[in-house]
């Protein structure tokens, strides 16, 4: 039975998580930084408008990061279009930790005051720039894994004559003597 | 196993190995620091070097220095002698007379004493020189700089010295003009030293500590056509000199006038400027400052005329 290639409900699905990832969490962050009494801590000596605008950056850029995870979800495992999609959202993520991080300067990130001395903490992450950019190239394998042990089962499911030519492309050593198996049995039995 | 597990698993060790070799240093450090550690403070050791002082300026400093106490002495040269509210006078004007060159206090059980800061003068400008107690994270920086600096104002002195010793002490000497402190205290601006420190080139952090100093009985005003008169300096302070090229000033009875000599004196020390760098002498002695200080220096005189109201 041929199903459809595309699922909407897994794209809403995908949005919808990438949604939460992106734009709840640093909301309820920053909600809790906001009034931080309701789990007891006090950090009025703390100055939070670094981490603020860092949230403020990612719940910005998440409405980008819902719309590339919503083709994620709406192409199915095995499709190519779905490495294409993951690798929109892969380059999409990464532009969006660079927007988090302000291109590697957090200055001013964080202040506190002791003994009366204010101190401000900030970040320089240039170089997790570089390794953010490697992790997210190691994701790539990742799709192509994906795809490789899905492509059949695919196209079994939503592209019966993509199947066909599937099956001479990859017709293996195993699937050779299995038919050579067949082919004897009928010479035989007729 | 299937391709996409084996990729995931690679993934997650080469995420793992990253995070590890990244953070592991920085969280050592932090895990190693003890809570009351995390204090900062001056707090510098009462030793004194008398060729940067007169009888008066060590006098201010020993009575910091004592602060109340009794019991304590003064070992200069070979000698010593005791301390106490009533003689500081008499005893500074010995010290110096005797020709020593180094001073220490120590208290009754002969440890030497501690003040926030040492101040140190000569005719323009005052030399400050501190011990900031910092954390002990300042072990494992890649590189500090301080200034002082008076909030709001623009102005940040660079320190001529700076450095860390004995661990989480850092050892800092600032020589600030008085032209610039004074006219920073006139416009309420609070003094604070500023450290900046590199961590392992990954982090930074900012320590702003405020000083004791007191902002309040300094005041602005201009005066005839050309000139600016800060008051609510210490009476004891008098000497002439010039700010650039076109501008001299006066200290005297604790009143401090800058006269900008047919201009106001903002004017006449940017114009200075734009020749080359601005140097405040008097006599033989002379400071040069950087062209942010002095930017910053013509930009605050400029606004404190401008809230007194401007020339006629």
């Amino acid at each position: 039975m041929k199903g459809r290639k595309h699922s909407v409900f897994f794209g809403i699905l995908f949005a919808a998580v990438a949604a939460m990832a992106y734009i709840g969490i640093p909301y309820c962050i920053a909600a809790f930084l906001r009034d931080p009494s309701i789990a007891g801590w006090d950090l009025s000596d703390f100055q939070l408008q670094g981490v603020f605008d860092m949230l403020g950056r990612s719940m910005r850029f998440g409405a980008v990061m819902a719309a590339l995870y919503f083709f994620v979800g709406f192409f199915r495992k095995g499709d190519k279009m779905r490495i294409a999609a993951q690798t929109a959202a892969m380059i999409g993520n990464y532009v969006w930790f660079l927007y988090l991080v302000n291109f590697g300067d957090l200055g001013d990130f964080v202040g506190f005051m002791i003994n009366g001395s204010e101190v401000t903490a900030g970040v320089v992450v240039t170089w997790l720039i570089g390794v953010m950019a490697l992790l997210n190239l190691l994701k790539i394998p990742i799709f192509f894994g994906q795809y490789w042990d899905n492509r059949e089962e695919f196209l079994q499911k939503y592209d019966p004559d993509g199947f066909e030519s599937y099956k001479i492309t990859h017709f293996s050593d195993k699937d050779y003597e299995a038919d050579a198996k067949e082919k004897r049995r009928r010479r035989r039995w007729g | 196993m299937k391709a996409e597990t084996t990729a995931r698993t690679f993934y997650s060790v080469v995420v793992v190995i990253a995070v590890v070799i990244l953070f592991a240093p920085l969280a050592s450090a932090l895990l190693n620091v003890s809570g009351n550690q995390w204090d900062v403070e001056i707090s510098t050791k009462s030793e004194y070097d008398l060729t940067w002082m007169d009888a008066e300026c060590l006098s201010s400093n020993l009575t910091e220095a004592i602060d109340g106490k009794t019991g304590c002495r003064i070992l200069y040269g070979e000698y010593s002698d005791p301390l106490s509210r009533d003689s500081i006078a008499n005893v500074s004007h010995k010290v110096m007379s005797s020709g020593a060159t180094s001073a220490r206090a120590v208290g009754p059980d002969g440890s030497t004493l501690t003040q926030e800061m040492i101040t140190y003068r000569n005719a323009v400008a005052e030399r400050t020189v501190m011990d900031i107690h910092v954390p002990d994270i300042i072990t494992r920086v890649s590189s500090i700089s301080l200034v002082i600096g008076y909030e709001g104002s623009g102005i940040m002195i660079p320190a001529s010295s700076a450095n860390a010793c004995e661990g989480n002490v850092v050892h800092a000497d600032f020589t600030i003009p008085y032209v610039l402190k004074y006219a920073a205290l006139a416009y309420g601006c609070d003094e604070y030293v500023g450290i900046h420190i590199n961590y392992e080139s990954n982090m930074k952090f900012d320590i702003d500590v405020r000083t004791d100093l007191d902002s309040h009985g300094y005041s602005f005003t201009t005066s005839g056509k050309d000139k600016d008169v800060i008051s609510g300096l210490p009476a004891y302070q008098s000497c002439a000199g010039s700010i650039g090229d076109y501008t001299s000033f006066t200290m005297k009875n604790g009143v401090m006038e800058l006269d900008g000599r047919n201009a106001a004196p903002s004017t006449s020390i940017k114009n200075s400027l734009d020749k080359g760098s601005l140097a405040i002498a008097s006599g033989s002695t002379a400071v040069i400052l950087s062209d942010d200080t002095s930017s910053a220096l013509v930009d605050l005189l400029k606004k404190l005329e401008t809230m007194a109201g401007g020339f006629a």
